[in-house]
Formats: structure tokens, sequence, C-alpha cells
């Protein structure tokens, strides 16, 4: 017995030593693993921040760097402007800055035409990101209009779903209130909008907003046609309407429906709305070619009769959406004919009420209008033939945006022209506020890319964005401020690289009481820093 | 005469666990050590993609008049795939139609000088595999920067390994190449922008090396707004 066991144990123990061993497979790797040694890089910026930090032209600065005495010859740049090299030594590089230089990385270019990049080098002027401004990480998409909510709020509109991280805690969908130090202001704004809003704008005596855009519902009403009314906590303005009920027995709940209380749409996307004092009513413009509104007093629930208007790009309408038929309106139109031959951009409101409607277009009814159309305010649509006769043949391209500085007297188009009655006009062109050229203005020589944005301040300062590298052979990436005559501002430009489309600015004052811009749009870089589509930079005069 | 029975048994089984136990099974393929060579050019090897990865790719290389290149430089290509152009072309006309544009529906309503600078940003001269390329560390840039290399059309482009941990051990694990775009001429310290994984390095056709990136999430010319509005800047064919 006590054998056999042994036995047992022996063979069994032979088996699994067989198996183990024969089923084993060897990994022979040297101490690399499969890789060999990389390269190493000659050059290593050792700190990250230069010394002193920030500085002025002709400052001298001083660079941790290591491997400079193993490179045969190098030039040092500061965001593309070469630096004058004083002293280096193995670890450490002395330079001045040069003139006309602006904030941004540093960079070593060795003899044989390698970048080596460091910190970024930032450049003391009067232009700087507004530390009162506590954005962090603002929206995840494009804002399209600002304007103040109250005296201490301001609300955005756009594609967005988030601000500041607010996703987390509640709905944020298009649409958000802030306060002007930057933080989140909360609204019954629950569900938001559901698609793209363009343009906001304040009610006349009112603390409520119209909204126009791109969207269906707002918060839990649907059946929107891109236009409605808000109240001043952003929740939408909605009243109760007696409906038709086939089945009253069953279905009680048939009888009445909620809806919005301005009963007006149109049928394409709204691009901006203002204000007309004239007539005490509001202009939408946009790419559409019916006015849409319900006759609920006829419809049974969710399927309501709808009154269809002929009426394209330009609409006026009362507080509750009822159309004036006095405006745009042709009765005897009956096929599907648009004033305008082309699309509608943008769009700006002068101080006499006309409105300035810009885009692809080159006819308004007919009437050559080349990318720039005005209509006079208060009158039945009719254009500001001064105005136009001053425009020209206006611009041999689209026009993409369009700003007004009611205190400057002067408009701004941007777009993709370069002629414009006549003038030279690199895709940028200034016009007084009867529709002549300014000729004061003379734009540069621009490289690298065009511009996409520009905008006057209340001082005449002109802020100018695209996607340009240089501007009079001076590195300007994206983002300058130039004089009403079109030159680089003094001390203004200081700022680094900017990318985006900037869609919109607001001039305020911050808690400094400092003159300070909020920029918005679609905005991924400022002053060579990740920015989130809102950015506000301060100007300290001293 | 029960007890060898037994043992019979027990025999049996243990060789039948021998014999089970070292058995591979049908699910492991040992593929053995994949050659990088590639017999053809740096074209052949897009054209023979069994799974029509790079037809568009191919399109834009003879859109762009870089066949030659392609074909007899010595080069080095990150390849994107086509649903790189698919969406950054998708992301243009969603741009066009918002400013009214007709949208294009042909890849050569674009002109060529376009599609070659879109195209250089992922072509670089010379043969250049993974191992010649410096570490990066995304989280510690200042340590590992990586490099920055001008590509065909002269755009500084980042370049830079990344060493994977493993079991916890930093940079024990694989490399994987990555390349980063950014905009304008000089990019922001601190951090990469566009960032983008190689998928399959060091494939090596006759007369280059291809590094084919993970496809799926980006976009050709790495930032789509970047694609769109150079695309809107130059004169589009209707």
């Amino acid at each position: 017995m006590r054998n056999k066991f042994l036995y047992f144990s022996l063979f069994w123990s032979a088996v699994l030593f067989i198996c183990f061993y024969s089923c084993s497979k060897t990994v022979d790797l040297s101490d690399h693993g499969p890789y060999v040694d990389v390269p190493d890089v000659a050059i290593h910026f050792l700190n990250s921040r230069p010394e002193p930090a920030d500085g002025m032209p002709g400052d001298e600065i001083t660079f941790k760097v290591k491997g400079l005495k193993d490179l045969s010859g190098f030039q040092f740049f500061v965001n593309q402007v070469e630096a004058s090299v004083i002293t280096f030594t193995d670890s450490l590089v002395t330079i001045k800055l040069p003139d006309s230089v602006s904030t941004g990385t540093v960079s070593i270019l060795s003899k044989e035409g390698q970048y080596y990049y460091g910190p970024v080098m930032k450049i003391d002027g009067k232009v700087s990101i507004d530390a009162t401004f506590d954005i962090g990480s603002g929206t995840d998409g494009q804002i399209n209009q600002i304007i103040p909510s109250g005296v201490n709020n301001l609300v955005a509109v756009g594609v967005f779903t988030d601000f500041k991280g607010q996703k987390a805690s509640g709905a944020v969908n298009n649409i958000v209130q802030f306060s002007k130090t930057g933080g989140f202001v909360a609204s019954s704004a629950e569900g938001g909008a559901g698609g793209i809003v363009s343009s906001i704008v304040q009610m006349n005596n009112s603390s409520q907003f119209l909204i126009g855009g791109s969207f269906g519902s707002y918060n839990d009403i649907s059946g929107l046609n891109n236009l409605t009314k808000l109240n001043s906590n952003l929740s939408i303005d909605s009243t109760i309407v007696t409906l038709i009920n086939p089945d009253t027995a069953a279905h009680p709940e048939n009888s009445q429906d909620t809806v919005g209380t301005f009963n007006g749409g149109v049928s394409g996307s709204l691009v901006k709305m203002f204000y007309d004092s004239k007539s005490d009513k509001y202009i939408g413009i946009g790419n559409f070619d019916k006015y849409i509104d319900y006759f609920y007093g006829r419809s049974e629930k969710n399927t309501y009769l709808t009154n269809v208007t002929r009426i394209s790009n330009f609409v006026r309408f009362d507080a509750d959406g009822l159309l004036d038929s006095t405006y745009n309106f042709d009765p005897n139109l009956t096929v599907n004919k648009r004033v305008l031959n082309g699309y509608i951009t943008d769009g700006i409101q002068l101080s006499n009420g006309n409105i300035v409607a810009v885009g692809s277009f080159t006819s308004y009814k007919d009437h050559p209008a080349h990318g720039i159309v005005v209509l006079s305010a208060g009158m039945n649509a009719e254009m500001d033939d001064a105005f136009m006769q001053n425009i020209g043949s206006g611009a041999d391209g689209d026009i993409y945006k369009i700003t007004y500085n009611a205190i400057q007297h002067k408009i701004i188009l941007t777009g993709k022209f370069k002629n414009f009655n006549g003038h030279s006009a690199n895709g940028i062109v200034v016009l007084n506020e009867d529709g002549s050229t300014d000729d004061k203005f003379v734009f540069g020589k621009l490289e690298g890319g065009s511009v996409n944005f520009a905008a006057q301040l209340d001082n005449g300062l002109m802020i100018v964005s695209g996607t340009f590298e240089k501007y009079k052979n001076y590195i300007r990436q994206g983002f300058m401020i130039l004089t009403p005559e079109g030159n680089l501002a003094a001390g203004y430009n200081n700022t680094g690289s900017f990318t985006g489309q900037i869609n919109g600015i607001m001039e305020m004052k911050n808690t400094l009481s400092e003159p300070c811009v909020l920029l918005y749009g679609y905005i991924n870089l400022f002053d060579n820093s990740k920015a989130n589509n809102i950015v506000r930079i301060s100007f300290n005069e001293n | 005469m029960k007890n060898y029975f037994k043992i019979f048994v027990f025999c049996f089984g243990a060789i039948l666990t021998v014999v089970v136990g070292c058995q591979k099974d049908q699910y492991y393929v040992d593929s053995g050590i994949s050659s990088a060579k590639y017999d053809g050019t740096v074209l052949d090897y897009l054209q023979d993609n069994p799974y029509h990865l790079f037809d568009s790719v191919i399109k834009v290389i003879k859109l762009a008049g870089m066949e030659n290149t392609f074909k007899s430089d010595s080069i080095t290509f990150f390849a994107p795939s086509d649903t790189c152009i698919a969406a950054s072309i998708s992301y243009l006309n969603f741009q066009l139609a918002q400013k009214g544009k007709d949208t294009i529906s042909n890849l050569n309503q674009l002109p060529a000088e376009f599609w070659r600078k879109e195209l250089s940003l992922y072509l670089f001269k010379g043969l250049h595999r993974l191992k010649d390329y410096p570490q990066v560390d995304p989280d510690n840039l200042q340590v590992f920067p990586g490099g920055y290399f001008p590509s065909f059309g002269g755009k500084v482009m980042h370049v830079g390994v990344i060493f994977n941990t493993v079991n916890g051990v930093q940079y024990a694990g694989y490399r994987q190449l990555m390349i980063n775009y950014f905009t304008g001429s000089t990019p922001p310290a601190g951090y990469l922008t566009w960032e983008t994984l190689v998928a399959s390095s060091d494939i090596n056709p006759y007369n280059g090396i291809v590094h084919v990136l993970q496809y799926p999430s980006h976009k050709f010319g790495f930032s789509e707004f970047d694609f769109a509005n150079e695309a809107m800047a130059v004169d589009i064919s209707y």
C-alpha cells in the first residue's frame, strides 16, 4: 500500500514536471527590450520661465539652456523675431529683446536648420489678458453674440453645451448667463435652445429678450421656428392656449397646450435681429423665404394650423410675433423669389436706424448690391439710395463680417474681396456712416493669411484679427491693434499668437476701472495661451 | 488485476494530459516577426492597401501633382486615411454652407497648390524611422520635448516618441510615434496641439518610410478649422 502511494507520487511528479517543462517558453530580451536607444535632443531649455519673466524691447533676458556650446552656430528668436545674443555659456544665454517683438515662444535655430523651442517670453505692453475676468474653461463651442443682461450680468448665445464645467450640474445649451467678472449665473434656461442661437436682442422697455437662429425648441417647448421670446431669467415666455378637442371625455388634457407667447418664426436661419424704434417693432434679417405663425384657436393639439407668409431675408414683427405687412411684404408675390440673390452672413443697425446687411449677394430686388445693402429705417424696406450711391460698385467678393462704431461713425467690412468700389481693399475696408470709403485708413501689406474680423473701439483704435502672420513686415500672428490710419498702434501690439474667428467685441470696464474689451467667437489661442471662445483684454494706459 | 487496471487508467490519463496539455490551440497563430519591407514604392504601398484606406489620399497625391515624389524621392510619410479627408471636407462644407456658399462634392474642386500645402504637413524629406526621433512626454515636455522638424513644404512639425508605461514602470513599455501640428509659425510653450498618434510605424517601401496614423479621430490638415480657412481662401472651382 505504501509502495503504491510512493509510485503514484513519483509518477505524478514526473508527469507534472514534463507538463511544466515542455510548455514553458523562453523569452530572451536584452535590458533595452526590442528597442535601441533614442537620439537625445541637442538643446534643452531647462527652466519654464526666463529671468526676468517679462520685459520690454531693449531689456536683457537670461534663459537657462543646455547644449549651446556643442552647436557650431545658432540664432536666437523671440516669437520669430531674431534677438541678438549678448553672452552664452553651456547653461545660460543672455539676449537683448529686439524692437517690435511680441509675446511668444523663444526658439534656437541651429546652423543645420533644426529648431528648438523654449518657454514663452512675455512682452510687456498696454494689452494684457484681463486677470479680473475669471472665465476658466469658457464654452465648448462658438459664441455668436453677447449682450448685457441687467446691470451686472451678460448673456451669451451660440453653439455650445458647456460653460466653465456647468454641464455636470445642469444643462447648458446654446445660451448662458454669466457675470461681468466671468462667474456663472444660474438662470431658468434648463434645456436651453435646441439648435444654434445666432442673435439675441433686449426688448424695448422690458427685461425680456428675443432670440433667433436655427432651433426648433426651447426648454420643454417645441414647434418653434427659429425665433422666440425669453423672460429675463432666460426661461421661455410661454402661455396656455385653448385648442379644439375632438374627444373631451377621454382626453381632457388635449383641450389646451402650453406654447411660446411669441407666435412667429421664419423658415430658415435668422442671422441678426434689431429693435426698430421708429415703428416700435423688431427687424430680423437672415436666410429665409417665409414667415410662419400658428392659428391656435382652430387647431388640435400638436397639429397647429400654420399660417405661412412669403417674405424673404428681411422681416419686421411686433413684440408678440405679429408680422408687419408694410415692411418688405409684396402682396402680389406669387412665386418663391427672394429679395436677395445670395446669403446674408452679418448685419448691423446704424444709429439712424438703417439696417445694413452683408453677404454673398449681388442684387437686392433686382437692383445691384454687391455684398452690401442698406435699408432705410421705418420705411417699406426701401434701399437707402444715397448710401447705395456712395457704395458704388461695392465688393468684388463676399463680405463676411460687418462691425459698426457709433461714436467713431465708422463701418468696417471684412471678407473675401480684393476691391471695394474701385479702391484696392485686401479683405478689409472702412466706410463712413454715409457709405463712402474712408480713405484715411490705408491697410498695409499682409502676409501669411487673411483678415476675418475687424472692429473699431470707441477711442478709434481698431482690433483686427485673422489668419495672417505678418503685417507691414512685423510679426503679428492673427491679432493686431491698428490706429485709424492702419498703422500698428504703438505699445498695443505686444500680444502673441492668436487662432480663431472673432464674432464680436464688447467694451466695458473691469473691477479695477481699467478699460477692457471682451472678445468672443471661436477662439482657440489668445496671446499664445489656450482660450475657450471668450477672452477679455484690458488696456493699461500707463 | 483490479489494481493493474487502476494503474493503467492513471497512466492513460497521465499520457493524455501530457499530449493534450502541450497542444497548441487553434486560436493561437504565431505570425512570426513581421517584415517592415514592402516590395514597391510608397505610392504602391498606399494603392495596395486591401481595405482601401488610402484611395482618397492617393487622389490627393495626384491632385497635388506629387506622384513622382511618392514614387522616387526618399521620403517619410505619416499617412492619414480617407476618413480624415472626408471629415475635413465635411467641416469645410459646413463652413461653406454657413457662408451661403455652394459646398464641394469633388476633391478636384480645390486647386493643386492647396492640396500640396496640406499634404506636405505629413511629408518629410529623408528616411526617418521611430528610432530616429527623440522621446516626448506630453506631461513633461521640459525633460522630453520631442523634436521640431521642417516638413516637406517648410512648415515645422513636432514629432516625438512616446515611451509608454508598463506594469507601473514609467517609460519601460512600448514606444509609439506621435506627430503634432500647431497653427501659426511658433508652437505654444508647455503643451502640444493637434496630437496624432501613429498606429503602424516604420513600414518600409523602396523609396521611403510610412508611418500610418491612428486615423479614426484624425482630421486631414490636423486642424479642420485651419483646413477650412485655407480652402476658403483659395479659389474653389464649381
